[in-house]
């Protein structure tokens, strides 16, 4: 390939990365239910996605492949925080995030209680259900991303939605 | 039937709607790819500026190290010249203040233009000496213990009778120069 073509096929190739935005911001949003955590996240999976264009081998693959980078950062994210808080001994920082007036409105008891069933998934189940109900990804393309079989995906997801509705009741019942 | 199991899952997608609907509010997707692409215009921009960064850093890196190592170098050989000159200037210091040294410096220059080389007849003299230390040594022995001899895998320094000869002999040498000399001055200043 003429080295002076790699530069342009890498902008190409970044260009085509970015109209995937949207979907790789909603994950983030599924994963961290911070609109401004999540775009900030979401620009570090395109740096990192960026710094490892090079390795990308099948550009046939570059949709999944951004998934991957997406799934990765996520959970690292999600352990670092975990770890944050561990060592903090800090609750959810419900404080720190920007309380406009829009997202005062999901600050309801239910949308809480539904952010905490997800944050109790499982990781394996909690990938899925992120990428199918946030993402809106096909299960075809969570398990090309995940490497799993399709039934797989579809038996995960069905049993994370379960225990997210299970925590929903109990914590209704509760109230 | 279908329905019915569908139905208790409709619940987390209308959280979801509402949830995805607001985020897209605060943060309009056309914000969200302006944003991440002048980030990474940004960082793309950074990735050759942090290699040039780090050209710099290496170039003046080793230019810092070059003019620590020039100014060791440096010092190091002020320091040996300062020496030589502290070492010759104490010397001369020391000359010039301890007294007579100065004049045992002119007696030497002075006897040497007088008095070229002459054999000093020191021998018998050197070997009446040595044989007064036999002599000495035969009257008074050391103890000689076991002991004493594993303590001392050799002789110890006063058995050493050809140094002390050569420290008497050479202190004699000075003693017959001194002689000498003084007796001229003497005469000298006799008349």
């Amino acid at each position: 390939m003429n080295p002076q073509k790699q530069p342009e096929k890498k902008s190409h190739t970044l260009e085509q990365l970015i109209e995937h935005s949207g979907t790789v911001f909603n994950i983030c949003l599924g994963f961290l239910k911070n609109p401004w955590e999540a775009e900030e996240l979401t620009q570090d999976v395109y740096l990192q996605a960026m710094r490892k264009l090079n390795s990308l081998k099948r550009e046939d693959r570059l949709k999944q492949w951004l998934f991957q980078i997406t799934r990765n950062t996520c959970l690292n994210r999600i352990r670092k925080e975990r770890l944050r808080r561990l060592f903090l001994f800090k609750e959810n920082q419900e404080g720190s995030e920007k309380n406009t007036p829009e997202w005062q409105l999901i600050h309801k008891e239910q949308y809480l209680s539904f952010k905490n069933a997800v944050s109790r998934l499982p990781y394996k189940k909690r990938i899925v259900f992120v990428f199918r109900e946030y993402g809106q990804l096909s299960y075809q393309e969570i398990a090309d991303i995940l490497g799993l079989k399709k039934g797989t995906v579809m038996s995960r997801l069905n049993r994370a939605r379960e225990a997210v509705m299970a925590q929903l009741k109990e914590e209704n019942n509760e109230k | 039937m279908k329905n019915k199991k569908k139905e208790p899952f409709n619940q987390i997608n209308i959280l979801i709607d509402e949830e995805r609907q607001l985020a897209s509010q605060i943060m309009p997707e056309r914000i969200i790819q302006e944003r991440l692409k002048k980030r990474l215009e940004k960082e793309s921009g950074k990735s050759s500026y942090f290699f040039r960064s780090k050209a710099k850093v290496i170039t003046s890196a080793a230019g810092i190290v070059f003019f620590i190592l020039a100014g060791v170098f440096i010092l190091i050989l002020f320091q040996k010249t300062n020496y030589g000159k502290a070492t010759v200037s104490s010397m001369a210091q020391f000359f010039e203040e301890t007294p007579g040294v100065k004049n045992l410096i002119q007696m030497s220059t002075e006897r040497s233009n007088a008095f070229p080389y002459e054999p000093l007849e020191a021998e018998t003299e050197l070997k009446s000496i040595a044989k007064a230390i036999q002599d000495f040594q035969a009257a008074h022995p050391l103890p000689s213990s076991k002991k004493s001899d594993q303590v001392f895998l050799r002789n110890p320094p006063h058995y050493d009778y050809s140094q002390m000869i050569e420290l008497l002999f050479r202190e004699k040498v000075i003693h017959h120069v001194m002689h000498k000399y003084w007796h001229k001055e003497k005469e000298g200043k006799n008349g």
